[in-house]
């Protein structure tokens, strides 16, 4: 058996497995269509396959068969997300009001998967090639029912809005040139020695620039910071949809921080919570008082690493450069009458208004009528969830053996419902 | 054109297949010579009045296709940005015209840019994968 045997042989053991996979019981039509993209994708591989024997060139045959086998281990994931999304685990009330929400935000056409994955932190897959169109969200298993925490999912939808609005517009171009050009003032400006005592390839300035192996040096630095800025958008988009909820999921996943060293794709902890706090004194929202508290930063890289240290430095300093641009765009992208702003102030009276009246309806223990927006619900949620004192008085609540636990279920089942009302009444006035 | 693009790998190699296929006297299909030409070709602004172009490419998209240029010896090495600019531009003219006249010496030169360009973003993408945290106890 030669390479090009074995790899059409896992090709189309593959195929048979998305075929196996096809037939099984959806509970949206996504998962499916999903299927038979991969499906297609891979049969075309299979059949570039095809042309190639013992006449064709070597290196060809060996990069057909390195690809290949590089898609599998991209796309097996894939199959097994879609399986979970069909797991009952998953809350399946939050699937039409999300899917909602995303093809208001990221286009009319998106298709949205939704499932319980076994991270601790959400996740989403986009701008899969193979898969164009199509959104991939996954939950923690263990939270993949609590709808206090679908805020959450605001920032994964950024980084959808992220790849739809700002990947494939003239603003991807804009900020990384403004990226770069950061990077450079700042080597120049303020590391010239230090960067030539790391990188003796640079003898002059102007090689940072004009020279191939030049600006190989300081390219991560730029990679790091664009994504940087991917992550600090979607922060900014959750926040603006979802509001205060938002806030206080993000602190429920991660305050105060996780040990170790932080990723050099995210700012650290707390200028993240810096930023957002900033966002919000943007958008009318109002962080919780001393919320920067509830947090630490990671550890920054070991200072032995000069070359990362140095890098992740210039890195930091091109994506904090850009966070109140960031904080416009997003807003500037979600100005639609779907996602009310809170500004000005009688627009945040109002949606405080109707919070406290589905806090109220809460306080019945009655699902919400014309709540609005998911934003709403979550929000008067989180409002209940925060008074010690709610409920308090019920009897049915607080004669139970754990009542705080009783009202936490009896709550998130309450807010779902309400979740699910507010779908039939979108879906009645369509 | 971006590095990230996570199809480019696959695309590059079946680009690659095409050619190989020309080189056999069987060729036929150029699908994937045309959407990988689009691609390099769309990553430059147009020659304005001044003359000057300016690459619409990331600077690792650069580095990446800088070093299939190398490896695959369309010209003589260089490190000068422009130089490489102008190369990649040769090599997008040249990917776009090919077809049964093409001589066997430019499908081989386009064949190994191909293969080196499959290559070279699969790695850079597995470079960024393994940024990526992963679980203390996976192996």
């Amino acid at each position: 058996m030669t390479p090009l045997d074995y790899s059409r042989k896992r090709l189309r053991e593959f195929l048979e497995e998305v075929k196996r996979l096809r037939g099984m019981e959806f509970p949206y039509e996504h998962s499916r269509q999903a299927l038979l993209e991969i499906e297609g994708v891979f049969r075309q591989h299979l059949e570039y396959h095809e042309h190639l024997d013992e006449k064709s060139d070597p290196s060809t045959v060996e990069a057909a068969c390195e690809t290949e086998l590089t898609a599998l281990r991209e796309y097996l994931p894939f199959l097994g997300l879609i399986i979970r999304s069909t797991n009952v685990r998953n809350a399946f009330e939050m699937y039409r009001p999300l899917l909602r929400l995303t093809r208001r935000i990221v286009g009319h056409k998106t298709k949205l998967i939704i499932s319980s994955e076994w991270e601790y932190s959400p996740l989403v897959y986009l701008g899969i090639t193979f898969l164009p169109g199509f959104v991939l969200v996954g939950l923690p298993a263990h939270q993949s029912g609590n709808p206090l925490l679908i805020p959450l999912a605001g920032h994964e939808l950024g980084h959808a809005m992220w790849s739809e609005k700002i990947l494939n517009s003239l603003w991807e171009l804009a900020y990384r040139r403004k990226v770069e050009d950061h990077i450079l003032a700042n080597i120049q400006k303020n590391h010239m020695a230090r960067f030539q005592d790391l990188f003796p390839d640079v003898q002059k300035p102007q090689d940072l620039t004009s020279d191939f192996f030049g600006q190989q040096t300081w390219a991560p630095a730029s990679d790091w910071a664009i994504q940087q800025c991917q992550e600090l958008f979607c922060d900014f988009v959750g926040l603006r949809i979802f509001g205060e909820s938002y806030l206080y999921s993000l602190a429920y996943l991660l305050s105060p921080h996780q040990l170790g060293i932080r990723p050099v794709f995210y700012p650290n902890i707390l200028t993240r919570i810096n930023s957002l706090i900033m966002a919000a004194a943007r958008y009318g929202i109002d962080a919780p008082v001393g919320y920067e508290k509830l947090f630490k930063d990671l550890d920054e890289p070991n200072p032995m690493e000069r070359h990362k240290t140095l890098l992740l430095e210039l890195a930091d300093g091109a994506s904090s450069n850009l966070v109140g641009e960031l904080i416009s765009e997003a807003d500037s992208l979600l100005s639609t009458p779907d996602i009310p702003a809170r500004q000005p102030e009688a627009q945040k009276r109002a949606i405080s208004a109707k919070v406290d009246e589905i806090y109220r309806d809460f306080e019945f223990v009655a699902p919400a009528q014309k709540a609005g927006n998911l934003a709403n619900i979550l929000n008067a949620g989180w409002k209940a969830y925060r008074t010690a004192e709610f409920w308090s008085n019920v009897p049915q609540i607080k004669n139970q053996q754990n009542p705080a636990e009783f009202k936490e279920r009896v709550l998130k089942e309450l807010i779902l419902k309400s979740i699910e009302v507010l779908e039939f009444e979108e879906i009645t006035t369509e | 054109m971006r590095a990230i693009d996570p199809d480019l790998p696959m695309l590059a190699a079946q680009a690659a297949i095409e050619l190989d296929d020309f080189a056999l006297g069987r060729g036929s299909s150029v699908k994937a010579l045309s959407r990988l030409t689009s691609r390099l070709k769309n990553s430059f602004q147009p020659q304005g009045g001044t003359g000057s172009r300016r690459s619409l490419m990331d600077v690792s998209t650069m580095i990446l296709v800088g070093r299939a240029l190398d490896s695959s010896k369309v010209a003589p090495p260089t490190t000068e940005m422009d130089a490489k600019m102008d190369e990649v531009q040769q090599i997008a003219n040249q990917l776009e015209m090919v077809g049964h006249e093409t001589a066997p010496e430019t499908l081989v030169t386009l064949r190994g840019f191909c293969t080196a360009l499959a290559k070279n973003a699969a790695s850079y993408r597995r470079s960024i994968q393994d940024l990526t945290p992963s679980h203390p106890f996976r192996r």
